[in-house]
């Protein structure tokens, strides 16, 4: 590379950072990193924050299906929990804890259940796709519960916390320590790196075959593109990242169950996270994912009907805003740089 | 040499025989215009071509190979390209999306991950060219969906040749576009295809159109060849004129 391409290029990064969502991103990624030590975050703080975390990776892994290829999958449970029990069983039935193995076996597991599932499920669309992997992922919960001499059953297995580059951070410092001088930190920056690679997928070619492949699949023949391969990328692509919002999730919640990670209405979540955060928007599931964790946690604290507050609050963002809050944010600030300028 | 070429291409649906050994072909750098009237066959043939549909009998050869049942995104990466008579385009991408996505797909550049889009500006400059000559540049930006039926007919055009294509099927490039626009279309056509050795096969239903664009007019009938040959001729076909032209 010649210097003046190189000035180039760092004349044209300075460009994109320097814009409202490039100024928004490093301001999160900058509360994200120094959340636990801002005055006020307690052990529950830093919990509920990388639970959102973990469970925005899954649905923006979701969103890439939902919102970019045009395929609702009911089966995400599947690698989400597939992933999970991955490292449960691990944990169980080897003298591995370390973290940086983990993670990779649980991507591993996620990745080859969704080669699998994917691979039957994109030969059909729309509802028997969503069918069809709700149907395939329910045989993976069964069979969680049923093998429970293997699996713990419904009694789940538990996850104690893994060492982090060798080191058993829980002996050293407590588990609140860990907690937050660890393992928060590992679940924000896969949470970065995640988004960040999805992102950048999402923003190249392989993103706008997807996008071209959701508008007008006929289309997309005519050109050349092989609409079923697609899917399944798409599906694999999905399905890794899922895995690794599951392994967070489990290292997190040390403990899970085929309820909690493989059920079906964990499938219904991811959706309903995207949904919520706008569909139509990279960054809208992460809101999403948000707004879901934050409703029901204050939603349980208040009422055992819990369950309807979040029908409701699904049910209002889908009647008044179905861009989500996405939409939302989107017309606001489409309002307020209409309102500065009409101050000139 | 041939470009494409059919033997005794045959199409039935259950008793219905559509397409019925029809031999056809189509040289480097041709534009064959296919007439016709409602149920001749055409729009059969030229799924049968595309790999839409699959034949009952016979084979297409395509640059000297057989393509037996290659699927329509087959076909189209070896160069036999279509454009749609109701246009297909992206409604929720942009103009110039819609054309770069045919032009890295071309590329075989669909499964790239790691390649952003702001920052490539190779495909971007190509489709902006392209959409340029085929006038709709000013609007590159605009989604899909926000333009006019006649202006997303040139679109899906512009995706077509954005394919470089060996040949290309138009089904119907001018219907549903305003009178005075159909000249301006074929035109755009022609001048883009007189750079080229592609071919060009299109079914058209105006005869002005087709003596004026086609070097040679196949007109087909009942599924069958009626008559196969320059356009003064074929139109002026004792047989054509009473079929095709309704005329008595």
């Amino acid at each position: 590379m010649s210097q003046d391409t190189k000035t180039e290029l760092r004349g044209v990064i300075r460009q994109r950072v320097t814009t409202l969502p490039g100024l928004a991103t490093a301001a999160f990624v900058m509360l994200a990193l120094s959340f636990p030590y801002l005055p006020s975050t307690g052990q529950f703080e830093v919990f509920l924050v990388a639970q959102i975390f973990a469970f925005a990776i899954a649905a923006v892994a979701f969103n890439v299906l939902l919102g970019y290829t045009g395929l609702l999958s009911f089966g995400h449970a599947a690698f989400f929990g597939g992933a999970a029990y991955a490292v449960g069983f691990v944990l169980r039935y080897t003298a591995i804890s370390e973290l940086f193995i983990l993670l990779p076996i649980g991507i591993v597991t996620a990745a080859a259940l969704a080669v699998v599932i994917g691979y039957i499920s994109v030969r059909y669309t729309e509802v028997y796709y969503s069918l069809l992997m709700l149907a395939l992922s329910f045989l993976i919960y069964v069979l969680m519960v049923k093998l429970y001499t293997i699996t713990g059953g419904t009694d789940g297995l538990p996850i104690s916390a893994p060492t982090v580059g060798g080191v058993d951070y829980v002996a050293l410092w407590g588990y609140s320590g860990f907690l937050q001088g660890i393992l928060y930190y590992v679940i924000a920056i896969s949470f970065l790196i995640s988004i960040g690679l999805m992102w950048i997928f999402m923003n190249s070619p392989f993103g706008l075959t997807l996008k071209t492949i959701r508008d007008n699949p006929e289309r997309a023949r005519a050109i050349g593109i092989p609409v079923i391969k697609y899917r399944w990328y798409a599906t694999i692509v999905s399905g890794v990242f899922t895995g690794v919002g599951g392994v967070m999730y489990a290292v997190l919640n040390s403990h899970i169950t085929p309820d909690t990670v493989l059920h079906w209405s964990r499938s219904g979540e991811f959706a309903f996270m995207a949904v919520l955060g706008g569909v139509g928007s990279f960054v809208g599931p992460i809101a999403g994912a948000g707004a879901f964790i934050m409703i029901r946690s204050q939603a349980q604290q208040l009422t055992e009907y819990w369950h309807f507050v979040m029908g409701a609050a699904l049910f209002l963002i889908i009647v008044l805003e179905p861009a989500g809050i996405a939409g939302i944010a989107k017309r606001s600030y489409r309002k307020a740089t209409e309102s500065i300028r009409g101050d000139d | 040499m041939a470009v494409l070429q059919t033997k005794e291409l045959t199409k039935q649906f259950g008793e219905l025989t559509a397409v019925e050994e029809v031999d056809f072909q189509i040289e480097r750098g041709e534009i064959v215009g296919i007439i016709g009237p409602n149920g001749a066959g055409k729009t059969t043939f030229v799924n049968l071509l595309t790999g839409v549909l699959n034949a009952t009998v016979g084979d297409i050869i395509f640059g000297g190979e057989p393509l037996k049942n290659a699927p329509v995104h087959d076909r189209a990466n070896r160069g036999l390209v279509r454009s749609f008579q109701i246009p297909q385009v992206c409604d929720d991408l942009t103009l110039l999306e819609n054309v770069r996505s045919a032009i890295l797909s071309r590329e075989q550049r669909n499964s790239s991950l790691f390649s952003l889009l702001l920052w490539e500006d190779e495909s971007r400059s190509e489709a902006i060219e392209l959409l340029n000559e085929f006038g709709l540049g000013e609007r590159q930006n605009l989604s899909a969906e926000a333009i006019p039926h006649g202006d997303k007919k040139i679109l899906d055009v512009c995706m077509s040749v954005a394919m470089e294509p060996e040949l290309l099927i138009l089904d119907e490039p001018t219907s549903g576009v305003a009178t005075e626009n159909k000249h301006e279309i074929m035109k755009r056509l022609r001048n883009y295809f007189e750079t080229t050795d592609s071919a060009v096969l299109f079914i058209e239903h105006d005869m002005e159109l087709v003596a004026e664009y086609a070097d040679r007019v196949f007109a087909m009938d009942q599924g069958r060849k009626l008559i196969d040959g320059p356009p003064e001729e074929v139109l002026e076909d004792e047989t054509v004129k009473r079929r095709i032209r309704g005329e008595e």
